[in-house]
């Protein structure tokens, strides 16, 4: 029998176009889920930093969420959303960015140093002046490395939701898996590390860009 | 059979997953609950195992001398970024071209991969955090840099390199998972093959058992943890502070 | 122009008040400092005038009006406030940071460069500094920048909450100077808070030296309290060598009678 070469790459020349669109559509999903978890988080930790009872309740069930491991969560999900909808897979996404973005917007909220607070309200910054003039924009270190983490986790969430039908770059994952054929395995693999890499890098460095202040040296 | 999975009220499904959780019964999915269980934590004592040596001696070297720091902030960026399922994959064809066969170690080597950042991170932070005025006594008294190592900043650090490798251990408890996707055992075969069965009280059944697989790992690392503590330095045990993470990270996927 | 009245703070959970019914007046122009051993309630006073700490009972004006009255956020941009560490906002420049309150308020941009520049040459600042970040400031800086900032909408009273303390003994005695020669020039109302005798003794118009629970042990001037003590706390806090304490304050030497003071001391 003919042996069969570890990669093929004449398959991969073929199916440039399908490895781009499920790359698009790995960068979709993503974007999309991380954009709705930030949505629904930075209402409710900001909520979960001024009254600090909401705070346990919140991080017990985000917990929850976040220990379920996603195989499960995305399993459980399926019969009461449909077995290859996105919302199954968006659904589950979701939910794991949101454990991730409120403790770290919370936890930049909280890192703010007492005393800057003190001042700026002392100064006379009602409440709300406070939050969007001095917490959030202080806290935004910390709120950026909860988006990159997110982003980056999601990323490779997204990779098992090709058991569901989705999958972007997850798809050449399980194709491999499934008929044995190695070169759509590591076409998957290689590409979706890279791809988060990638956006990785992308992100820490957007984050250094937002706080020239923190680099400025005393002379 | 889609169709009548969407007819169960989540209430039932509990109850029928601690049913299960009990006495299998006729579901079929999965097999042999303990034996399951024995497979899953053979993989994670492994790989977290194996991670210590390289882990550790890297972590504590670096946070000793402060040199190649670099590698500490790569190590830990990759290890969150790189998908845990991609690594999973990459290994399976490797596996199976050096003879392995259908088996667990496409995922053991993945955890082995996957448990190395937080033991690194937290033994590198753990004794750089040292307070310098400590070592230069103990240097000022005539200490050798490894009877440093050895007397004064590890007992200092102990707390926090337990706190990664608890860390790490929760983190491949739950990634262990995903082993049932490249034809390996644990209990994400109860997930996976429940699936595939429509038995979704297996699956349920499948991820409570994680579930409280990573909350028992977390709770004895959290007592070895307050037992390293030296008495003086008792610090809260809470989240290892995981260099540019600030989530407890229970890896999950 | 300030007057406390009765004033109670009883914090939630605790059986002693960390005030209790403290009356004082403090004069237009004049410097009070608040000063006595920790947990006496100076700050907690402090901070009640312009309710960063409210009020269990009694009342306090400023200037006639009832503190109590008016919406907090408001009251506190009529009044200086300064913090032992500055609280400088680190993502803002120093020009930022001197404009905070007048932009609150509403000032227009000329209004608003004149005054900075005004600030910056009262407070004997490098005008270099004013696009740089607190980051790159020495303490001492940051210190007279948070000054700055206080002062920018012009507010009749200050508060002042151990301003000195966070920079080293040889800027700080610095700073005080600077700032008892600006008092001169600009005759706020301050009430400052601080725990170092020396440091009241220096700065204050009046003294008022406090006991736990914001009791008024004494409140004079400090050549009153040093050569008057009122009772043996005040003498204790003052500290067996107020003969020499008191030689700081000598503007004209009577050698006899300092001899006599310090002497008596040695008893």
């Amino acid at each position: 029998m003919k042996e069969q070469p570890f990669i093929r790459w004449d398959w991969i020349a073929d199916h440039t176009d399908e490895i781009w669109a499920r790359l698009l559509e790995h960068v979709q999903l993503t974007a999309l889920a991380v954009g709705i978890g930030l949505l629904i988080s930075l209402p409710l930790a900001v909520l979960a930093y001024r009254r600090r009872v909401f705070y346990p309740p919140l991080t017990w069930v985000t917990g929850i969420l976040y220990t379920i491991p996603s195989l499960a969560l995305f399993a459980i999900l399926v019969p009461y959303t449909g077995a290859t909808s996105r919302t199954t897979a968006e659904i589950g996404l979701v939910s794991y960015t949101l454990l991730i973005l409120i403790r770290n917007i919370v936890a930049g909220l909280d890192g703010v140093a007492a005393d800057v607070k003190e001042a700026a309200r002392g100064m006379g910054y009602s409440p709300n002046q406070l939050l969007l003039r001095v917490e959030i924009p202080l806290a935004l270190p910390a709120i950026a490395a909860g988006i990159r983490i997110a982003t980056v986790t999601t990323i490779g969430l997204v990779t098992i939701t090709a058991l569901l039908g989705q999958g972007g770059l997850g798809y050449f994952i399980l194709l491999g898996l499934n008929r044995v054929f190695t070169t759509a395995t590591m076409l998957g693999a290689v590409l979706s590390a890279l791809l988060a890499i990638l956006v990785d890098r992308l992100l820490i460095l957007a984050e250094q860009r937002l706080t020239p202040w923190s680099r400025a040296r005393a002379a | 059979m889609v169709e009548s999975a969407r007819g169960m009220i989540i209430a039932s499904l509990i109850g029928d997953a601690f049913t299960w959780l009990q006495d299998p019964g006729d579901a079929f999915a999965g097999g042999d609950i303990s034996q399951r269980i024995v497979e899953h934590l053979g993989m994670v004592g492994i790989s977290v195992g194996a991670a210590l040596i390289p882990a550790l001696a890297a972590g504590l070297a670096i946070g000793h001398t402060r040199r190649a720091e670099f590698v500490t902030v790569t190590v830990a960026n990759l290890g969150r970024a790189i998908p845990s399922f991609a690594i999973l994959a990459f290994f399976f064809p490797i596996t199976l071209k050096l003879g392995l066969g259908l088996s667990n170690w496409p995922a053991i080597i993945a955890l082995f991969f996957l448990a190395i950042p937080p033991i690194l991170t937290n033994a590198y932070v753990g004794v750089r955090e040292v307070d310098p005025d400590v070592t230069e006594a103990a240097r000022g008294m005539g200490m050798s840099g490894w009877q440093i190592l050895r007397r004064v900043e590890l007992p200092i650090a102990g707390p926090l390199i337990v706190a990664g490798i608890r860390t790490s251990a929760v983190q491949v408890v739950a990634t262990a998972t995903l082993a049932a996707l490249v034809a390996g055992g644990g209990l994400g075969r109860f997930i996976v093959d429940g699936f595939a069965l429509n038995e979704y009280e297996v699956v349920l059944g499948g991820a409570i058992l994680v579930a409280l697989l990573a909350i028992a790992t977390e709770v004895v690392f959290s007592v070895i943890e307050k037992v390293v503590s030296p008495g003086g330095l008792r610090r809260k045990t809470g989240f290892a502070p995981v260099y540019t993470d600030m989530a407890q990270t229970s890896e999950v996927g | 122009m300030i007057s406390l009245r009765d004033v109670s703070k009883i914090f939630p959970g605790t059986r002693e008040p960390a005030v209790r019914d403290l009356t004082l007046d403090i004069s237009r122009g004049e410097v009070v400092v608040l000063v006595g051993p920790s947990g006496c309630g100076k700050t907690t006073t402090m901070k009640m005038i312009n309710r960063l700490i409210e009020p269990t009972s009694g009342s306090i004006e400023v200037d006639g009006a009832d503190v109590l009255a008016r919406d907090p956020v408001e009251l506190r941009r009529t009044i200086g406030y300064v913090i032992q560490n500055i609280g400088l906002m680190p993502h803002r420049t120093v020009a930022q940071n001197i404009e905070m309150v007048p932009r609150l308020v509403g000032w227009d941009r000329s209004k608003i460069d004149a005054r900075t520049a005004e600030l910056i040459e009262m407070l004997d600042l490098d005008p270099d500094l004013l696009p740089r970040y607190p980051s790159e400031l020495s303490g001492g800086q940051r210190q007279r920048v948070g000054v700055a900032r206080a002062l920018a909408t012009d507010p009749p009273v200050m508060l002042m909450d151990e301003p000195f303390g966070a920079v080293d003994p040889i800027v700080r005695e610095r700073l005080q100077d600077q700032f008892l020669d600006l008092q001169e020039r600009i005759r706020k109302t301050i009430v400052f808070v601080t725990h170092d005798i020396d440091e009241a003794i220096k700065m204050a118009d009046r003294i008022a030296i406090l006991n736990l629970g914001a009791r008024v042990e004494q409140y004079a001037t400090p050549a009153e309290i040093l050569s008057q003590p009122a009772n043996d706390f005040v003498r204790a806090f003052v500290g067996i060598d107020r003969g020499l304490k008191r030689l700081a304050l000598a503007r004209a030497s009577d050698v006899d009678e300092l001899i006599a003071a310090v002497r008596g001391d040695r008893k």
